[in-house]
């Protein structure tokens, strides 16, 4: 589904990727844990097609398409979805608006005709539940005045409506106390099909006890150092990235 | 050319009227029109404005017998038509309760002198004053509820370059209420200068809403004179949404009379490209108890010029008066230009005021939180827009005059995006 080669990333000239590499097929977990400043976010936002990043080599395949070339809207219509570690607050723009938008520009990018207002409001409501998100909150503008555990689950939300190929859960779990990293965790879960594929980034084990990865990933200093099975995060958590450090710098 | 050596005043009005016009005139000989050195004037230079473009009095048409008036969506409470400033009968429909006549029977010497007294010195008020033509007086009898906006179409139909100006009335009696529409429309490809100008008067206990659909074609160069004098415990309030015209000016005047006045001030001003937006605003606290809330928004695209200066005056026995005032604009390109000037001038020490200015651009974050969901980048930029301007909508009460004035908006931003 995704392959990353040998991606290379810079912001105002600093190289933040250098040289990443890899492969995500459907069906599978990934994970991507590593110390602070090591890439993680910045991975996330260039797959997601942020402009600030500038390419310097490298390629990523979504799907058989470069998805470089393509704008984040268009990636959004291709099937990718980033659930971001900070939700972005937009004051004066209703949740159902914003929703309603989102899901028929992404029809329309997918050659499937708009959901009329009734067919949008029982979608909505069958995957607000998925996350236990308060009916009340769609009426608010998008993320105002939402508590920290209320944007995380309105990312899943959000991510069921749109229902991408590749999720990239950025962070999901900052923030988040043991019942909404549940709720959330869980309705990542029921979303798990054959065909889609997730990619996580975190910091600590804790939320791979919910999502249970195929694959863990460590991201030191822009590149991927060390890759192995789901018990890779223990050792991890065990041991401290202190220890990878070393590693890779002997 | 229209200069200080060749107008002519009206010859309309009683005696009082007449002499206040002729002090005018005078005022405007001595001043001329202003340049950008006359701080009311400090954004917009009228003197160029007139110069380059030659305008002028030409003959005017006062009838016509045939005019399309703009279908609204919704139903009126009547429709009052004027044509080159003069008030159509026979196209006209009348809401029961209401009256027109011409200007000068609701301007009685005390009321013209209290409403045309030149509180600053203002030489294009001047002008306009002097050289008016007679307009009507629309009167809402005591008690009169308007379910319904009345609509109030002007149709400009002059000769290229053509200089116009007329003044008109509107009256609400004594706990009377009322919407007023107003739509604008002119023949194609003749430029003009207008000046209109409109003396409301609210009665106690009374409500006047003046709602201005300002999206005349390129060929508009428009001066509007809104002035309200409130009678005690009544309500005022003046909301335009400027997106046409070469060049707009508002000058906004609302002037409390009695105890217990409310007076709201909403102007949306969306200048793009070739397009300058003046909006100076003045309301007078007078008298105590009486609160004002004033809100204009800018959004200034492309090389579009928007200007907000708004003056908020609390006379010393206006005690517990609330007077708020904010201004709020959003730069589309680099170079678009807003100037705001907020100014308040207060000698009561018991008052609630409060004015602010804000110029930023659309949050960039939220744009790409939007395309990241799949919403194309000039949609997101439309739905910010649209959520800045929407501060300004929510303050309008009639759903209809609402829902109108956002689809304005909305057709207004996707054409700033189409193509690109």
């Amino acid at each position: 589904m995704l392959t990353i080669k040998n991606l290379h990333a810079s912001i105002n000239g600093k190289e933040i990727l250098k040289g990443i590499n890899l492969e995500i097929a459907a069906g599978e977990v990934h994970a991507i844990m590593g110390p602070n400043g090591s890439g993680k976010s910045t991975l996330s936002a260039v797959l997601a097609g942020k402009e600030d990043y500038e390419i310097t080599q490298g390629e990523v395949i979504f799907r058989g398409k470069d998805l470089l070339e393509l704008s984040p809207e268009e990636r959004a219509g291709e099937g990718i979805f980033l659930a971001f570690q900070y939700p972005v607050e937009i004051p004066g723009v209703s949740m159902t608006n914003f929703m309603r938008t989102a899901v028929n520009e992404v029809r329309e990018y997918r050659g499937l005709e708009a959901l009329d207002a009734k067919a949008f409001l029982a979608l909505s409501k069958e995957k607000q539940a998925l996350v236990e998100l308060d009916k009340k909150l769609a009426g608010r503008s998008v993320n105002e005045g939402f508590s920290g555990g209320e944007k995380k689950r309105n990312e899943i939300y959000q991510m069921a409506m749109l229902n991408p190929y590749l999720s990239i859960l950025d962070e999901t779990d900052s923030g988040l106390d043991i019942d909404a990293l549940r709720i959330v965790s869980e309705g990542v879960n029921k979303l798990k099909s054959a065909e889609n594929a997730f990619l996580v980034i975190t910091h600590y084990q804790r939320l791979l006890d919910y999502i249970v990865p195929d694959f863990v990933h460590v991201l030191y200093d822009g590149r991927i150092v060390k890759t192995g099975p789901k018990e890779l995060a223990l050792e991890l958590e065990d041991k401290g990235y202190d220890h990878i450090k070393k590693e890779v710098e002997a | 050319m229209l200069t200080e050596t060749h107008v002519k005043t009206a010859g309309w009005g009683n005696a009082e009227l007449q002499a206040l016009r002729a002090r005018a005139l005078a005022f405007f000989e001595e001043k001329g029109l202003p340049e950008v050195k006359n701080e009311l004037y400090k954004y917009s230079n009228i003197r160029r404005l007139v110069t380059e473009n030659g305008f002028r009095e030409t003959e005017l048409k006062t009838a016509t017998d045939a005019l399309t008036i703009p279908q609204l969506p919704f139903a009126v409470s009547g429709t009052i038509v004027l044509y080159n400033g003069t008030y159509q009968p026979a196209l006209s429909v009348l809401p029961a309760g209401t009256e027109v006549k011409p200007a000068s029977a609701a301007l009685d010497g005390t009321s013209a002198t209290q409403t045309f007294a030149l509180p600053e010195p203002d030489a294009v008020k001047a002008l306009a004053l002097a050289t008016a033509a007679e307009g009507m007086a629309l009167l809402i009898a005591e008690d009169t509820q308007l379910e319904k906006p009345l609509l109030v179409f002007s149709y400009t139909d002059v000769e290229d370059a053509s200089s116009l100006a007329s003044l008109h009335v509107i009256k609400a009696g004594k706990n009377a209420s009322a919407s007023v529409l107003m739509l604008h429309a002119h023949s194609a490809g003749k430029r003009f200068f207008a000046q209109q100008v409109w003396q409301c008067f609210t009665g106690e206990e009374a409500t006047l809403r003046l709602y201005d659909m300002q999206n005349e074609g390129p060929e508009s160069f428009t001066i509007n004179h809104f002035s309200a004098l409130q009678a005690g415990r009544s309500t005022f309030s003046l909301t335009t949404s400027a997106t046409g015209s070469t060049f707009m000016r508002n000058n906004v005047r609302a002037e409390h009379a009695g105890e217990g006045c409310h007076t709201e001030l909403n102007g949306l001003f969306m200048p793009s490209e070739g397009q300058h937006i003046d909006n100076r605003t003045f309301v007078g606290h007078m008298f105590p108890d009486c609160t004002s809330d004033e809100l204009y928004k800018g959004i200034a695209a492309a090389d579009g010029k928007g200007i907000f200066n708004g003056k908020v005056y609390v006379a010393r026995d206006a005690q517990k008066t609330n007077a708020y005032q904010s201004n709020k604009n959003v730069l589309l390109s680099r170079e678009a230009t807003i100037n705001s000037k907020p100014e308040l001038e207060i000698y009561a020490d018991d008052v609630k005021c409060s004015h602010g200015s804000t110029t930023g651009q659309l949050d960039e974050q939220s744009i790409f939180y939007m395309q990241a969901r799949g919403i194309r980048q000039a949609e997101a930029r439309k739905l910010l827009l649209l959520a800045f301007a929407n501060d300004v909508f929510e303050r309008i009460p009639d759903a209809e005059i609402r829902a109108f004035f956002e689809t304005e908006a909305e057709q207004r931003f996707a054409a700033l995006y189409r193509d690109r």
